[in-house]
């Protein structure tokens, strides 16, 4: 019992919605697993599930990470869907987070970042959207920044 | 026989009395009680003296008539109007002598003809005439009458006003001696119509007395007595204001419409409640035909069959008229888009009519989508380049930066992965021109 206290009162609650399983694996490897509990999500669905799932369970995720073509395709035709909202891409994904949790604390990391896209993200309630370009380690940085 | 005489006297309309020379009355016949509306019986006048009944024959003098029948033998005929029991009556009466064996009147036998019916009518003759007389004097228009060599007889006020003359200086004048020699000639022609009996209208200009011109619509009709020509009546309307507005008005439509033709883009004007068409410049005939004007503006201009479903006469009339309404169409028969300017303005006859002034703007809606698509190809190459190369780089450079740290094998072939991944999209590029994986 102690121990999961303070487990939960140290470690860092964190939710990667991200259709690419490198980056997933990559997140986890960059972000020290003493520091963060890190939830991996690879679709829109998949992501809201978890947050709520995580929500329910007290652990209310401490920072969303978000890509936005979360097709889990290398298809162009199903980047276009996402990008055009006919699927459940980045934007709409964080679009119901917030409206379950209008808290919710959401950062983009996408390759989309400096595109109109990027910016519907942030429109939506993302407080900030980083490129691919920055690498793991200027990422990682970033989120240590974000929750210290 | 006395009785028969009697009987046929009653009969008669006028009434008939006889009386001597104390004025008795001995005769009286049933006319006398019609004329009286049945206030006085002939058998109650018989043997009593005419002026008992009748008092007031002393006051008008009829008394001094007997006397003079009486005295000189002579008949007498008179017309009287009589106030008798508030009706007013007109009689024409007759007096005549009877004379005895030596000459002397003994008894003057009177006839009375009631004559207030035939009075009542010219009298309501007469007031007509007078309200007619009254008419043509207060007339607005100028009535002239001429006689057979056309001269002036009789002009009213409003004649003399026009013309600038008083109207004792016109008459003995000829309408001749107030115009123009081309006047003159426009009246030769019409006199010899009325000469011919034929009534007509025209228009001339005459000259008023301090020399202005003024023009005059003239309606003429002969006067024809006892089958000859006599003269003819004209009523003169003075129309020169009314002229100077037209030829305003013909001004003005002459340069509105001079503006239209220089504009060059297509210029159309149509009637509103008939969608017929009024004006179409130069450039609207070379795109549609040259003999469009009359016919309706959606069979010509849109090959339809009734109105447009998108006519924009609404937006433009009513309450609207005056607004500019800009709007962007396609004409579905030359298939070129256009930005159409449409105003409610007022036609030189005073109508409402619909302007449409259509600037074609093809080359600028094809310019437009050209850039869209530009700007859309150009989007998604920057979503594709971003999709194929930020990914699988951060990847690559994301194991790299763990292997140097580790000296882990697989993470350096992870890292490969990736930069093949991007390498496959660069040999795509250059290859086959696509960007994919």
């Amino acid at each position: 019992m102690w121990g999961l206290e303070a487990d939960r009162t140290y470690k860092k609650i964190m939710l990667v919605v991200d259709d690419e399983k490198e980056v997933q694996v990559l997140i986890k490897a960059y972000l020290p697993s003493s520091k963060f509990e890190i939830h991996s999500a690879y679709n829109g669905i998949e992501g809201v599930r978890l947050y709520r799932e995580l929500l329910m369970k007290g652990k209310k995720p401490d920072l969303v990470v978000m890509d936005l073509n979360l097709s889990g395709s290398r298809k162009k035709e199903d980047l276009m869907k996402q990008f055009r909202g006919e699927e459940m891409d980045g934007v709409k994904t964080t679009q119901e987070i917030m409206k379950m949790d209008p808290n919710a604390n959401v950062i983009g990391f996408t390759a989309y970042a400096h595109l109109e896209w990027g910016g519907r993200l942030k429109a939506t309630g993302a407080r900030e959207v980083l490129g691919r370009e920055i690498g793991f380690e200027g990422f990682a940085k970033r989120v240590e920044q974000i929750l210290a | 026989m006395v009785e028969l005489h009697e009987s046929i006297l009653d009969n008669l309309d006028e009434v008939i009395h006889l009386v001597n020379r104390d004025m008795k009355i001995l005769f009286v016949n049933k006319a006398i009680e019609k004329l009286s509306k049945g206030k006085i019986k002939k058998d109650e006048m018989v043997g009593k003296n005419l002026y008992d009944i009748f008092p007031f024959l002393k006051d008008t003098g009829v008394d001094k008539e007997y006397e003079r029948v009486f005295s000189t033998g002579e008949s007498l005929k008179t017309e009287e109007r009589t106030e008798y029991h508030g009706s007013k009556i007109y009689t024409v009466t007759s007096k005549i002598p009877i004379k005895d064996g030596g000459g002397k009147v003994t008894q003057v036998i009177t006839i009375m003809r009631d004559i207030t019916d035939l009075k009542k009518v010219e009298e309501t003759l007469k007031e007509l005439a007078d309200e007619y007389s009254k008419i043509v004097e207060l007339a607005q228009e100028g009535i002239c009458i001429d006689d057979e060599n056309e001269k002036m007889i009789f002009v009213n006020d409003a004649f003399a006003k026009i013309v600038g003359y008083e109207k004792s200086e016109l008459f003995g004048k000829s309408i001749f001696d107030l115009v123009g020699e081309n006047g003159k000639n426009i009246l030769e022609s019409q006199t010899e119509k009325r000469r011919a009996g034929k009534s007509s209208r025209y228009e001339i200009t005459v000259y008023r007395k301090d020399g202005t011109p003024r023009v005059l619509l003239i309606s003429a009709t002969p006067l024809i007595v006892d089958g000859k020509y006599a003269g003819s009546i004209s009523v003169n309307l003075d129309i020169t204001e009314r002229k100077r507005m037209e030829e305003t008005i013909k001004l003005e439509r002459e340069q509105l419409l001079s503006i239209f033709e220089g504009i060059d883009e297509p210029v159309y004007v149509a009637d509103p409640e008939t969608y017929e068409i009024l004006y179409v410049n130069e450039v609207m005939k070379k795109s549609f035909g040259k003999d469009i004007v009359g016919k309706k503006c959606y069979e010509v201009f849109q090959k339809l069959d009734a109105p447009c479903d998108f006519c924009t006469n609404e937006k433009i009339l009513g309450k609207n008229f005056g607004n500019t309404y800009v709007w962007e169409w396609q004409n579905q028969v030359n298939k070129r888009w256009y930005r159409c300017m449409d105003k409610g303005i007022r036609w030189p006859d005073g109508r409402k009519v619909r302007f449409e002034m259509a600037i074609d703007i093809t080359d600028k809606v094809k310019a437009e989508e050209e850039m869209k698509r530009a700007l859309d190809e150009e989007r998604q190459f920057k979503l594709e380049t971003s999709h194929y190369f930020f990914n699988p780089i951060c990847i690559a450079k994301g194991y790299l930066e763990l292997a140097k740290e580790e000296g882990d094998i697989d993470k350096i072939n992870k890292a490969l992965d990736a930069i093949n991944r991007v390498e496959k999209v660069v040999k795509n590029i250059v290859t086959k021109g696509e960007i994919k994986e």
